[in-house]
């Protein structure tokens, strides 16, 4: 009897932890938008920059979804009849504004501030994924404290060159070891001279940037919670 | 289980009340009837298996699990909606500063209003100006709640029905031809009392076109007495402006200057200044109050004395007498020899009067006496010639060019030409004459019966209300135009002390409301303005240096216009003219009593005139 309440008992653990985390239910929602706008044609097939329209993610605390008037800055001549831009074509007629559905969203007792993180070696790519590859935008990670965690407690695993931040392909391996020394220099801890390796991990080149920026993310509850 | 009540045991002694026939009659059906809940017949669940109480507890749960289950654990679509066009320079959570001003009865405030996405949230002084001190009153913050008041003005009303813009200004093109044809005859302004400069400018205009137009300020707070008096002591197109920074020792005969209300920060401010003690070397002002009610300056006051509004002439005249005999003035003896001693002066404190003259006296020009603006003429006179005596008029009260169109008529002259049915066009700008005109404007020629502003408007064919509220004034108007807020106009005002201020729109009028110079450009016949371009002009009229676009935005940017020069008359007091206007309104009337009671009307510190009290 014992054994069997046991086991169920572990069971429901091992179920909760695994089907009740935002890993689980959070990443992958994607759901249907009013407009089915394609970053993959935009970022990447046409080479926008995400701060053409998320215009504010430098300066502010949210980063902002484009108002109706810069969709219409192109498709006012580009793919002008085309029928799945019709919810923008009349938004901007009528005046009344498009309904996105908001995807990457913090309980109302998170405080995140776009500006702190974009300005400071932080990538769109670590807490959005590959959004310039999405052909409908899903959740690509959890946002969950503890993996809010993981970056605050080790940035040096997340920390990017701050011209590569826009950059969503890019990867450790893309970057010169000697034009990044030069750059950036190395960790004074460190005696081996990167600039005769042939490649840096991620770890190399967030722990240089860590050090030169003092990168020191607050693990302190009154920086989200406030 | 159900539980069975049993009545109250009968008392052992004592009488025994029954509170119903089958009680009193105690048969054994009537006991049986009490213990069963429902009557015969009903349905009930038993006692043994299953009561209500336990079928609640059932359908309780039930529910807590359906909430539990599948609809409850998604997580709700929210949406994210951005503008379609943003307003400009705005960052979605940050705030951007603009600086306005806010026109009061004397004057206006300016202010730096906080607005966040193109909505204006918060108000606060100008820290760039001193006429503000950085700071604002209660009707300046609550000012702000007022341009989201639900219950404002949002349609045009023309006789009762809906009406448009549109429509009103075709009205307005019609009225200004038939105005036309006989210069204006019969077209009357009841406005109140705002200090715009472009307002005055295309009043100017209007009277030029419409030589015959009648023109009249009302507003129920304001007082005449001081225009009056400081017009014949110190010529026109004066104000006097009192400097509490100046000034060590301040006298006020039932003046409230500290109260904000009216619009000058700047005295508060400057009074307090003189409270700071920051070593040991700086001394602090002294503020002397008399007055006949708990005021905000009587407060602050390190002495205080209490005397009816009626007594202040009184009592005001023997303060005088002893400044007189301790500066020997010829002004100011001339004056008091023309006036008539009061009687029954026994009630004032005497050691009261003299250590606050020979305080005064003391601190010669460097002290101020002040009479409150509803205080008589006659005392307005006596505290200038006191002032003069003192030697305080140039030091500690400025005498400022102030211009004002001596063409204004008062309400009385209004309603006057009124009763005689000489106005057939009227445009009441803001205001509610209907709830605070004086009671009685006239007689009615035939019946010789009094006759008060509804009857009078309603003598004239055309009215029109350019109101926030759809009030009693409206409803007997016929048209009712929906006022534009100062948050959502553009405009100018003077502070106090004659400063020229901008105040600028922080967004478009909510509901197509219009302002006061919109109405007076669009009676000129001149085309329709949708942004500064009234103001602009009359910004040009003053000459900025450099190029007029840089003028311009810096005028806007900073609030104010630091080239408009405040200009002071030289000092000279018409002890004469005063004198003799002093003795033809000088009137003194005994203490009140119980049967002959004095009462004063004030403005509320919590709803001003009446005005807030929507």
């Amino acid at each position: 009897m014992a054994i069997a309440g046991i086991l169920i008992a572990c069971g429901l653990t091992a179920a909760t932890w695994y089907y009740v985390t935002p890993k689980y239910t959070r990443v992958g929602y994607q759901p249907i938008q009013p407009v089915p706008f394609p970053h993959d044609i935009h970022v990447t097939q046409l080479g926008m920059d995400c701060r053409y329209c998320h215009s504010f993610v430098e300066v502010a605390a949210q980063s902002n979804v484009p108002n109706t008037q810069t969709c219409m800055n192109c498709h006012s001549q580009v793919q002008k009849d085309n029928p799945k831009l019709e919810p923008v074509r009349e938004s901007w007629k009528t005046g009344k504004p498009i309904e996105w559905v908001w995807l990457h969203r913090t309980v109302d007792y998170v405080f995140y501030n776009h500006a702190a993180h974009v300005n400071r070696g932080i990538s769109c790519f670590s807490c959005h994924g590959p959004v310039n590859h999405m052909a409908t935008v899903s959740i690509a990670e959890p946002h969950s404290m503890a993996w809010c965690l993981e970056c605050h407690r080790h940035p040096e695993n997340f920390l990017r060159p701050d011209d590569q931040i826009f950059n969503l392909d890019w990867k450790p391996d893309d970057v010169k070891p000697a034009e990044f020394v030069a750059k950036y220099g190395q960790p004074k801890s460190v005696t081996e001279d990167w600039t005769k390796k042939k490649h840096l991990t991620q770890q190399e080149i967030g722990q240089t940037l860590k050090g030169r920026w003092n990168i020191a993310p607050s693990t302190n509850c009154q920086t989200c919670h406030r | 289980m159900k539980r069975v009540f049993q009545h109250p045991p009968e008392p052992l002694t004592g009488k025994k009340y029954w509170r119903s026939l089958g009680e009193y009659s105690n048969t054994p059906e009537f006991r049986q009837w009490l213990e069963r809940e429902f009557p015969a017949g009903a349905s009930e669940i038993s006692d043994d298996e299953w009561s209500r109480r336990d079928f609640m507890k059932l359908m309780g749960a039930s529910m807590a699990l359906a909430g539990l289950g599948l609809t409850s654990c998604r997580r709700p679509e929210m949406h994210l909606v951005p503008f379609t066009k943003s307003a400009e320079w705005t960052i979605p959570g940050k705030f951007l500063y603009y600086a306005t001003a806010m026109p009061r009865r004397t004057g206006a405030i300016p202010l730096i209003a906080t607005t966040v996405d193109g909505r204006p949230i918060k108000l606060e002084g100008n820290p760039l100006h001193p006429a503000s001190a950085g700071a604002t009153d209660t009707f300046a913050q609550a000012s702000l709640l007022d341009l989201y008041d639900p219950a404002r003005s949002r349609r045009f009303v023309n006789r009762g029905k809906d009406s448009n813009r549109g429509e009103f200004d075709a009205y307005i093109d019609k009225l200004r031809g038939q105005l036309g044809s006989n210069g204006g005859d019969g077209l009357a302004f009841l406005v109140e009392e705002v200090h715009s400069p472009t307002r005055e400018r295309l009043r100017a205009e209007l009277e030029k076109a419409f030589p015959k137009m009648t023109w009249c300020v009302y507003d129920a707070g304001l007082s005449e007495a001081q225009n009056y008096a400081t017009g014949t002591s110190f010529g026109e197109n004066v104000r006097l402006i009192p400097r509490f920074d100046r000034a060590d020792v301040v006298l006020a005969l039932d003046s409230d200057f500290l109260d904000c209300g009216e619009g000058d920060l700047a005295s508060a401010r400057g009074f307090t200044q003189r409270r700071r003690v920051k070593s040991a070397e700086d001394t602090m002002n002294r503020l002397y109050v008399v007055e006949n009610r708990f005021t905000i300056t009587g407060a602050m006051a390190d002495h205080r004395l209490r005397c009816p509004a009626s007594r202040i002439p009184a009592f005001t005249y023997l303060l005088a007498g002893k400044i007189a005999a301790a500066t020997r003035d010829g002004a100011l003896f001339s004056l008091l020899s023309t006036l008539a001693a009061p009687v029954d002066t026994a009630e004032f404190d005497e050691n009261w009067l003299i250590e606050a003259a020979n305080d005064l006296v003391s601190k010669s020009g460097v002290s101020i006496v002040l009479a409150g603006a509803h205080q008589p003429v006659a005392v307005q006179l006596l505290a200038y010639a006191m002032n003069f005596a003192l030697k305080n008029i140039g030091r500690t009260v400025v005498v400022r060019e102030f211009p004002r169109n001596q063409n204004t008529k008062s309400i009385l002259q209004l309603a006057d030409r009124m009763n005689r049915g000489e106005i057939k066009a009227l445009f009441i700008f803001g205001g509610d004459p209907v709830y605070n005109a004086p009671r009685v404007l006239a007689q009615d020629p035939d019946k010789k019966t009094p006759v008060d502003w509804a009857d009078l408007q309603k003598k004239v064919p055309e009215v029109v209300r350019l109101g926030y509220h759809e009030d009693a004034t409206s409803t007997i108007s016929q048209w009712h135009v929906p006022l534009a807020h100062y948050l959502e106009s553009w405009g100018d005002a003077l502070t106090p002390d004659g400063a020229y201020l901008s105040i600028q729109p922080m967004i478009l009028p909510l509901f197509g409301g219009l302002s006061e110079i919109e109405i007076l450009n669009a009676l000129l016949g001149r085309p329709k303005v949708e942004g500064p371009e009234l103001v602009q002009e009359t910004f040009r009229g003053t000459k900025p240096p450099g190029d007029l676009p840089t003028a311009w935005s810096k005028f806007l940017r900073d609030g104010f216009a630091a080239h408009v020069p405040l200009r002071d008359r030289p000092v000279s007091f018409n002890g004469g003219a005063a004198a003799s206007l002093a003795q033809q309104l000088w009137a003194t009337t005994p203490a009140p009593t119980s049967d002959s009671p004095e009462i004063v009307f004030v403005r509320s510190y919590a709803m001003d005139d009446g005005r807030s009290n929507r």
